[in-house]
C-alpha cells in the first residue's frame, strides 16, 4: 500500500460519471485511469495504488492492488474536456479508437486504459522523433497498435487496422482536420460511429476569432457528412482550443 | 450509372481476398440512409458478396514485404498469384470483368500486370467503397478462414514491425537519431 502519491495510503478511489474515467481523492481531486500496465509510468505521471476487497462465494475475500495513474487536464485534451462537462465521451470500456495524432503517446495511454482489454487503440503519427516514443509506450500495452505513417494517407495503413472503429479522436496540428478526419471515416469509422475533433484555432486561421474558426471547421464537418453533436470550450486549459463531437451520417 | 463491380480485392494482415459481388450496389441508392442501415445489418451485407478465394500470407516476413509494398504502390508476388488464381482468365483487352480494390495506387500496378480487367477503387467508384466497409466490418464472419483473434495479433505485430521500419529507414526527414 502506501507510498507517495496524493494522499498517500488513504487514497480513496471513485468511478467518473464516464465508464472508465476515475476520481482520485486526496488533497486535491484529480482525473485517473485504472492503468492497463500497472508499475510502468508513461511520462512521469503520478500513480495511487489502491487495495480492492472483494467477498468470494465461500465467504473468503480476495484483495487486489489497482493502479491508478493521474491524469493532467493541461496536458491531455481528452481530459480537459471531461473537466470542461462533456456530456458523453464515447470513448469507454470496449471502444475501438481510432487516435489521429498520436505524438509521444501520453493521452493514448489514458485512452488504452480506458477502453481496457476487449477495447483497441490504433494510434497514429507521422512524426519519426514522437513515433519512436510511441512504439515504446504500445509495447507494454497490447491494445494499442502503433501507426507510424501520414493520416492523410490511410489507405497505406489499412492493414494495420482490423475491422472498423467506433470512435476517431482527432488531435492533428493541421489547417484542414475536416478533410484528414472524412478520409479516415470512409476508410475505418463505422455509420453512426463518433468523431472528437479538438480543434487548435490558431494552427487552422490565426488571424480569425477562434469562435468563428470552430464555426467555419462545422460546417466543414457538416458538408462532408457528419453531424454536429456537441461542442465545447477548453479555454480554461488550453488557449483557443475546443472539442467538438460529431455523428458519422454518410448520407 | 455507375460501373458494375464484378470482382472486389480485400487485402487484411492475414492475406488477400477476392469475393464476387453477387449483388450490385446501386449508385443512386447509395446515398440514402436506409441504403446505409441496410448496408451495415451482416443479413443484408451478406447477399451482397461471396467469397471466391483467400490467399493467405506465408507467415510473418510475408505480411510484412506484402504490408510494405502496399504502402509504396508495388505488386508483390503474393497478390499477383491470388489474382490469377481467383479470377476468370480474359481472352483480350476488351474483357468486361472489372475488379474493385482499394486504392488507386494498387489499381495501377495490377493495370500493368493484367490488363485484361477493368479497375475501380474507393476513389472512382462510391460501389466499391461501400462494399469495402462492409468487408471490413465482417471480415471475420465472411471469410471463414480468418479468426478475429488471428486477424488482431497479425495487424498489431504488423502495426509494430512496420511503425520500427518508419523510425528507422527515412530518406524524405532529417529528425532521424538512431543511437
Amino acid at each position: 500500500g502506501g507510498g507517495g502519491a496524493a494522499g498517500g495510503n488513504k487514497a480513496i478511489v471513485e468511478r467518473h460519471r464516464h465508464p472508465g474515467v476515475f476520481i482520485s481523492r486526496g488533497k486535491q481531486d484529480d482525473l485517473a485511469t485504472r492503468s492497463f500496465a500497472p508499475g510502468v509510468s508513461v511520462y512521469g505521471e503520478k500513480k495511487v495504488e489502491v487495495s480492492e476487497t472483494t467477498t468470494n462465494e465461500d465467504g473468503s475475500t480476495t484483495t487486489n492492488k489497482l493502479e491508478y495513474r493521474l491524469w493532467n487536464p493541461f496536458r491531455s485534451k481528452i481530459a480537459a474536456s471531461i473537466l470542461a462537462g462533456i456530456d458523453t465521451l464515447y470513448i469507454q470500456p470496449g471502444s475501438k479508437v481510432l487516435y489521429l495524432g498520436a505524438a509521444s503517446g501520453t493521452t493514448v495511454s489514458h485512452v488504452s486504459d480506458i477502453v481496457g482489454p476487449t477495447g483497441r487503440v490504433y494510434a497514429v503519427e507521422f512524426s519519426r522523433r514522437s513515433g519512436r516514443d510511441l512504439i515504446t509506450m504500445c509495447q507494454k500495452r497490447h491494445n494499442v497498435n502503433p501507426i507510424v505513417e501520414d493520416a492523410r494517407k490511410p489507405a497505406s495503413y489499412r492493414l494495420f487496422v482490423d475491422g472498423m472503429v467506433d470512435v476517431i479522436f482527432c488531435d492533428v496540428a493541421q489547417p484542414d482536420p475536416a478533410r484528414i478526419i472524412a478520409e479516415n471515416a470512409g476508410c475505418f469509422l463505422k455509420v453512426g460511429g463518433k468523431v472528437l475533433l479538438s480543434i487548435k484555432a490558431n494552427c487552422i486561421d490565426s488571424t480569425a476569432p477562434p469562435a468563428q474558426v470552430y464555426a467555419q471547421v462545422v460546417e466543414e464537418m457538416r458538408n462532408l457528412k457528419f453531424k454536429p453533436k456537441e461542442q465545447i470550450s477548453l479555454e480554461a486549459y488550453e488557449r483557443g482550443h475546443a472539442m467538438v463531437v460529431f455523428e458519422y451520417i454518410r448520407s | 450509372m455507375a460501373a458494375r463491380i464484378d470482382y472486389i480485392l480485400y487485402d487484411s494482415s492475414l492475406g488477400y481476398s477476392v469475393f464476387q459481388v453477387s449483388h450490385q450496389v446501386d449508385g443512386v441508392a447509395l446515398n440514402t440512409t436506409d441504403y446505409q442501415k441496410a448496408v451495415s445489418s451482416l443479413d443484408t451485407f451478406g447477399k451482397t458478396v461471396k467469397a471466391v478465394g483467400f490467399s493467405p500470407f506465408r507467415g510473418y516476413a510475408d505480411a510484412f514485404d506484402n504490408a510494405n509494398k502496399i504502402a509504396e504502390g508495388v505488386l508483390s508476388d503474393a497478390l499477383e498469384a491470388c489474382i490469377a488464381a481467383n479470377l476468370p482468365e480474359t481472352s483480350g483487352k476488351k474483357s468486361k470483368i472489372t475488379l474493385g480494390v482499394y486504392d488507386s495506387a494498387t489499381a495501377r500496378v495490377l493495370k500493368e500486370r493484367f490488363p485484361g480487367y477493368q479497375y475501380e477503387s474507393r476513389e472512382t467508384s462510391a460501389a466499391v467503397d461501400t462494399i469495402l466497409r462492409g468487408i471490413r466490418l465482417y471480415n471475420d464472419k465472411i471469410l471463414s478462414e480468418v479468426k478475429a483473434d488471428d486477424l488482431n495479433a497479425a495487424c498489431r505485430a504488423l502495426a509494430h514491425a512496420y511503425s520500427r521500419g518508419q523510425v528507422k529507414f527515412n530518406t524524405s526527414r532529417d529528425d532521424v537519431h538512431i543511437i
